[in-house]
């Protein structure tokens, strides 16, 4: 379980994040919504421990963020953010091991080759191993990155909980692979203990995979719950300042503009 | 990737070859030929402590250290652009850009013109010495400017954007210099900025080989965490990089490096930007295979423009530096052309 409690965070007297307490439990998706500017990337970096929070702390499994080194950190953590570039050519599986750097010192071990191949199998990808990572197209850079992130977080210790931020990871992809993407995720958290936290833009992807939304405004957090408990139109209408018609249909929520 | 790593093993191992073997070649050719029995009987006769003759002291005095410098100096400035293109995720980056090899040449061209009102005078050494303290001055000015926003995204730009500026200060520096000087010192500058091995000795040998062969050594316990920045500080980080301790041990080796071998031969361009990129485009961007490789070929390519230098007009040399750019880059662009290689 990871806890958020009382975080704020100011810059230059601006507040980007109030007050904001979270219980984010393993094994569920909690997915970040709210316009632009309401500090949801903040949020997540102070989750990942990029950003420290000016009040307040962050536990993992009751231990605060803090106390884990740069390394240990990168063990139980990993952030999946929407295009990463790369300045020099490598290949596809020398990116998907770079996910396991925290887990070996100098050379890596036959171990680390085994996840790094099961997580490229995972995505689909092993086709193109020893393919340069330039060379792809946007789809399947983003699915090497999916794969080198769980690669990072992927632990012998299946009891080990670990959290798995996502930065808008879906942008530069076409609908079947969100869907693909989205699908992976359910069930590599049900194999392992991680815990999910994530920005999403696509309202109907949040309704359709989350577990837990969380919403956020101007830096304060509006309302917090399961999909229906959330999704509704007058909170639509408060947060985005939009109107949409919202359908329950086979308990599945469908957002219509 | 198994492939990929034999590759890396092949390629070292060639390499490895090709500069043991260059430098026997490039000590027995030059104004004059030596052959092979001297060269033995030289070495016999070094650890026999037995007086030789004038071919063998050429041999030992001159052209061996003369061609263990090359491969040294080559070694820290091949290294020292894989380390710094890595680290500043840009691969126009050259060895001595952030301030080193210009800050150099200006405690070089300082000594050549004012040196004799120096109150400091260590004989043979003043020269190195003044030009190791001018590079490592401006590296350090170049950090104090940039240092104050140490942290965030930009810093690595900062510094960057810092050092060209310090460079072209340096420059300046070198060109009022060399304008004010009279025409003996003048040539003196002009030389130094184009590099020369012709001081070559033993002494030098030793202070440039020791230090670089530790920091080459040092470096390639960094090779995973230069992988890293492939992607960025923000990536490296989260990927469990300490980024400022990292970024701040490579810029180290590298600038201790980079004066050192300076310091003894001046500015020889080219070496640090050329070598990587031959590298990438044989196998890939990977530091591990990376570091160590750009130290031999570093070292190989030295000395062979060396030889080219002291063969084209015998019994006259070239400066080292024009050799270097004037083979390094018609290659170095067709390589470019050739391939569909993306740095």
């Amino acid at each position: 379980m990871i806890l958020a409690e009382n975080l704020s965070y100011s810059i230059n007297d601006k507040s980007l994040i109030k007050d904001i307490s979270l219980v984010l439990h393993p094994k569920k998706i909690n997915l970040i919504i709210g316009p632009n500017g309401a500090g949801k990337s903040t949020l997540l970096k102070i989750l990942t421990g990029q950003l420290q929070s000016n009040t307040g702390k962050v536990l993992y499994d009751d231990k605060s963020i803090n106390s884990f080194s740069t390394n240990e950190l990168a063990q139980k953590r990993a952030l999946l953010s929407q295009s990463i570039e790369l300045s020099f050519a490598f290949t596809v599986k020398e990116i998907v091991l770079m996910g396991r750097y925290p887990h070996f010192k100098h050379s890596p071990t036959k171990v680390d080759f085994e996840i790094v191949d099961y997580c490229m199998e995972m995505f689909g990808i092993q086709g193109f191993a020893e393919r340069n990572f330039l060379s792809l197209s946007g789809g399947e850079k983003q699915r090497v990155q999916f794969a080198r992130v769980i690669a990072q977080i992927i632990s012998e210790d299946k009891e080990s909980e670990r959290l798995l931020a996502l930065d808008e990871p879906l942008n530069a992809l076409d609908i079947f692979y969100q869907l693909d993407f989205m699908d992976e995720l359910r069930s590599i958290i049900k194999r392992e203990n991680i815990v999910v936290v994530g920005v999403l833009h696509d309202l109907n992807l949040v309704a359709k995979y989350a577990d837990q939304i969380i919403v956020l405004n101007q830096g304060e957090l509006i309302s917090i719950g399961s999909p229906s408990e959330v999704l509704t139109v007058d909170l639509i209408k408060k947060v985005y300042a939009v109107k949409m018609n919202v359908h329950v249909e086979n308990e599945r929520i469908h957002l219509l503009i | 990737m198994k492939a990929k790593r034999n590759k890396s093993r092949i390629i070292f191992l060639c390499l490895l070859v090709l500069t043991l073997l260059i430098i026997v070649v490039s000590a027995r050719y030059g104004a004059l030929k030596l052959d092979l029995n001297t060269i033995f009987s030289a070495i016999e006769k070094y650890f026999l402590n037995e007086k030789m003759s004038l071919n063998e002291r050429i041999f030992f005095n001159l052209r061996l250290p003369r061609s263990l410098l090359c491969v040294f100096v080559g070694m820290a400035l091949a290294v020292g652009g894989t380390l710094l293109q890595g680290l500043f995720r840009n691969p126009i980056i050259e060895p001595g850009l952030i301030g080193t090899s210009s800050g150099a040449a200006l405690g070089a061209a300082l000594y050549f013109v004012l040196g004799v009102y120096f109150k400091f005078n260590a004989g043979e050494w003043t020269l190195p010495i003044v030009a190791c303290v001018g590079g490592l001055l401006a590296t350090g000015v170049v950090f104090l400017i940039s240092g104050t926003k140490s942290t965030g995204k930009n810093s690595t730009i900062e510094l960057l954007l810092v050092g060209i500026a310090v460079n072209a200060l340096c420059l300046s520096g070198v060109g009022f210099l060399s304008y004010i000087a009279r025409d003996p010192q003048a040539r003196s500058i002009t030389f130094w900025s184009m590099g020369s091995l012709s001081g070559a000795n033993w002494i030098a040998v030793f202070t440039v080989g020791i230090v670089t062969s530790f920091m080459v050594l040092l470096a390639l316990r960094y090779a995973k965490h230069l992988n890293s920045f492939v992607m960025g500080e923000e990536e490296a980080y989260l990927m469990g990089i300490n980024v400022q301790k990292v970024k701040l041990f490579i810029l180290l080796i590298n600038i201790i490096m980079v004066s050192v071998a300076t310091a003894f031969v001046g500015v020889i361009s080219f070496v640090g930007l050329i070598v990587p990129h031959l590298l990438r485009i044989l196998n890939g961007s990977d530091n591990r295979y990376l570091i160590p490789c750009s130290a031999l070929l570093g070292g190989f390519l030295l000395a062979a423009a060396d030889l080219v230098a002291r063969l084209a007009v015998s019994p006259a040399e070239l400066p080292i530096g024009i050799v270097t750019s004037i083979i390094g880059v018609p290659i170095f662009i067709l390589l470019l052309k050739r391939n569909s290689y993306k740095y």
